[in-house]
């Protein structure tokens, strides 16, 4: 419905307009065409009834007329009236006729003529009386000359009263005739009551008032129009609106009223009196109905509109307050009613995400904040360990330096050694050469004395270096260790770290050992120069005492020249050692750096996870203030 | 004086009628030998012959009369040679008889074809003009119709003679339209 006037209409009045509109145009419809066929129906009943009832006036009479008509023709073949006229004797005719009077009421009286006219019998002697003297008049009389010519006729039907019978009778005569030559010897008269007919109609009548129309009137009129009968009073006024209806009796069936126009009549204003009492009835019912129609209109739009208008209420508070909280309240069950249980049931499950989404925000807020947290400690963390491996390198390279120069040393102790043995073995061909060297001998064996001295010094130097190389190695130990626990702490990360920092750990180890074998070493050889000392002292005490003693001296001396060997090898294997440990350390330097590489590589994803973890916060925040948007 | 009463009656009847009230007279020898048959004449003079007082005859005839049963005289009546002579005519005649009786010289019956309403005729024309104190004729009376034979009758009557003196008589009822 676009009309204009339902535009400025809510919901409800547009329906309601609608199905006061529709149920009037409905109803509107349906009596008019119902009216116009019930009119049609009608009019084709009252006429189809109006035509029924002349019809069956018409065969009535018309069945009446041939019956009596027949009746009379029998009867003037009766053999009691013939012998009556052929013998002249009347007696039993009278009889006769009296007793056709008694079983046929609608006649009113018989009465037999001869052939000159005069009554001769009759069914009364006082009919018999009315008709003496007036033998010409009957004669002359329209049904006497018809029944001469063997015909009935109802031209004496016009007349008011028939002055023999006293009364309105359509006369019916028969010629009567001989049984032996059929030569006409009188007439029989049989007159017909007409009063009858109102007898004959009077079922139709009845069924007119059984029908309530009063109106109806039933006429029986000539060919030429003159009115035999007339069922309405003489009196009566006209009708104004006459519906009729005529059946003419045709000649089919040969009879006294062929030609006779039976016409049924009726006031149309009557006829149609129960279409005008239904239009009546289906205007109230329209009313009646179009006030339902509003009434359930009204209340249907009511039901439809007002949960309607509540939802949308609802919808407007959470959209202005954000309270999800508001409940809608609707108690029908209809389609609209599921509407609105179904929206609160999705504000149930809103108001519960929202619940939910808050407490999870609160929980990814703290979770963020604390990883947050976390990740600045391991940042700090790693930032600590870093310095510390920076140490570590810085420490490892003086190592290398220190471990450098150890080797160095300890090669130079070696020549030192090879010297003193070549010296050794110089002095052992010397010893045997020349005795007279001694005293050279004894000089060099003083400046031997003095070397061996600065040897010892060297060795204790070399053993302090060894120390140091030993606190090195400890301090490896220490690191490495340090480094594997914070590759565990480091977690995926750390793993190859750990790994290289248990071998770091190893190395240490093994140079820890080997140190403590030099320091021995170096121990033992300490104590030999010392004896070296002493002896090579001894020797130049005693070199002055005797030659004898050179020989023991030349022993002593080969036996210093073996422990120079031996002291030679000692150095050498000090110098395999320090250049193990060399290696060892440059093994040590190239892992912390590779752990130092490591560690910044772990500092840039713990600062990307920084980065990450604070983004992630952001979010939470934005989730959060999304959430608190709503209360639920 | 037959043909004088013969006009007065066809003076209103049609010609059929007259015509076939004419053809009784074909029938009157006939009837003449019914009424001279010796038989006929026998009875008849025997029942004269019993004088029975005419007060007797009346009683009998109002016993007649009280009842259409057929009681022993009504047999009797109806079943001695008289009434079977009768019936020899009647037989012979055909349906043209309708009844026939005959009655002593004093009105009563001495035989008949069948049941008549009386048993005494002897206040009616039938016998006073047949018999007429010995010296009577014939007689035939107005027709009328005979609700025993249901059909319209003529009844001729006749003197019964012993020799020239009328000793009874003889009533026929012709049926016209069989004639």
């Amino acid at each position: 419905m676009n009309l204009p006037l339902s535009r400025g209409l809510k919901l409800r009045g547009r329906i309601t307009l609608s199905v006061a509109m529709l149920s009037a145009l409905a109803i509107l419809s349906v009596t008019g065409v119902g009216l116009s066929f019930t009119r049609r129906t009608l009019s084709k009943q009252i006429h189809a009834t109006l035509r029924a009832e002349a019809e069956g006036l018409k065969d009535l009479v018309e069945r009446i007329l041939a019956e009596r008509e027949a009746n009379v023709r029998g009867w003037s073949e009766d053999a009691i009236l013939r012998g009556a006229l052929l013998f002249d004797t009347y007696d039993k005719s009278d009889a006769v006729l009296a007793g056709l009077v008694k079983h046929h009421p609608s006649l009113s009286g018989f009465v037999l003529f001869n052939e000159q006219g005069r009554a001769v019998s009759a069914s009364s002697e006082a009919l018999l009386k009315s008709f003496q003297g007036r033998e010409r008049e009957v004669r002359e009389t329209a049904w006497y000359r018809a029944a001469l010519e063997g015909r009935f006729t109802a031209d004496a039907l016009a007349r008011e009263k028939d002055a023999a019978f006293g009364k309105r009778v359509l006369p019916l005569a028969a010629p009567v005739k001989s049984p032996a030559s059929g030569a006409r010897i009188g007439v029989l008269l049989a007159a017909y009551d007409w009063s009858q007919v109102r007898d004959v109609v009077k079922a139709a009548m009845q069924r007119a008032r059984e029908r309530a129309q009063d109106s109806f009137a039933l006429e029986v009129r000539s060919e030429e129009g003159t009115v035999l009968f007339n069922s309405r009073p003489a009196d009566a006024a006209p009708l104004v609106r006459p519906v009729s209806q005529e059946a003419i009796n045709g000649t089919d069936v040969k009879d006294v009223g062929d030609g006779w126009h039976f016409v049924a009549t009726l006031d149309a204003r009557e006829a149609y009196a129960p279409l005008a009492q239904a239009a009546t009835v289906a205007l109230g019912m329209l009313g009646f109905f179009l006030v339902l129609a509003v009434a359930g209109s009204w209340w249907l739009a009511r039901g439809i509109a007002r949960p309607i208008s509540a939802l949308s209420e609802a919808v407007t508070h959470v959209l202005e307050e954000g309270d999800l909280s508001h409940r809608v309240e609707v108690n029908s069950g209809d389609e609209v009613g599921e509407l609105a249980h179904a929206f609160s049931r999705m504000m149930e499950q809103l108001r519960q995400t929202t619940v939910g989404l808050q407490q999870g925000t609160r929980v990814l807020t703290g979770a963020v904040a604390e990883l947050s947290q976390a990740a600045e400690h391991q940042e700090r963390n790693l930032s600590r360990q870093a310095a510390a491996i920076q140490e570590t390198q810085v420490t490892a390279q003086e190592i290398q330096q220190t471990s450098k120069m150890a080797e160095e040393r300890s090669r130079a102790v070696l020549q030192v050694t090879e010297r003193a043995e070549e010296v050794g073995r110089l002095g052992e061909q010397t010893l045997g050469a020349s005795i007279a060297g001694l005293q050279e001998l004894h000089e060099k064996v003083g400046r031997l004395a003095s070397t061996i001295l600065m040897l010892g010094n060297r060795t204790q130097q070399i053993g302090e270096i060894a120390q140091t190389v030993k606190d090195l190695a400890d301090q490896s130990n220490m690191l490495a260790l340090n480094a594997a626990i914070e590759a565990v702490r480091s977690g995926e990360h750390g793993k190859g770290f750990g790994v290289v920092a248990r071998e770091i750990r190893a190395l240490a180890d093994q140079s820890i050992e080997s140190t403590d074998r030099v320091r021995e070493l170096l121990d033992d050889i300490g104590k030999s120069i010392q004896d070296t000392v002493s002896m090579t002292e001894k020797g130049q005490q005693q070199m002055q005492g005797g030659l004898a003693q050179i020989k023991a001296s030349g022993e002593s001396l080969r036996e210093l020249t073996s422990i120079v060997k031996d002291n030679a090898g000692a150095a050498r294997q000090i110098a395999v050692a320090v250049s193990q440990q060399n290696a060892g350390i440059s093994q040590i330097f190239t892992a912390v750096s590779d752990l130092s590489s490591l560690m910044e590589e772990t500092m840039q994803g713990v600062q990307a996870t920084t980065r990450a973890t604070s983004s992630l916060r952001e979010a939470a925040e934005r989730m959060e203030s999304v959430a608190r948007t709503y209360r639920a | 004086m037959w043909t004088l009463v013969s006009l007065l009656l066809l003076a209103n009847v049609p010609p059929d009628g007259a015509a076939q009230m004419k053809k009784v007279d074909g029938l009157m020898p006939e009837l003449r030998r019914m009424a001279t048959d010796p038989s006929v004449v026998r009875e008849v003079k025997k029942q004269n012959a019993r004088r029975v007082s005419l007060e007797s005859i009346r009683q009998w005839d109002e016993e007649w009369r009280a009842t259409p049963a057929l009681t022993p005289l009504k047999r009797q009546l109806l079943g001695n040679p008289c009434a079977r002579t009768l019936g020899g005519y009647r037989e012979r005649l055909g349906r043209v008889v309708a009844e026939a009786f005959v009655m002593d010289n004093q009105g009563a019956l001495v035989g008949a074809t069948r049941r008549t309403s009386d048993y005494w005729q002897g206040d009616e024309p039938k016998w006073r003009q047949s018999f007429n104190g010995g010296r009577g004729g014939e007689l035939r009376e107005k027709p009328f119709f005979d609700d025993s034979s249901q059909s319209y009758v003529v009844q001729v009557s006749l003197p019964v003679k012993d020799g020239a003196r009328v000793i009874g008589a003889l009533t026929v009822s012709l049926s016209l339209l069989e004639l």
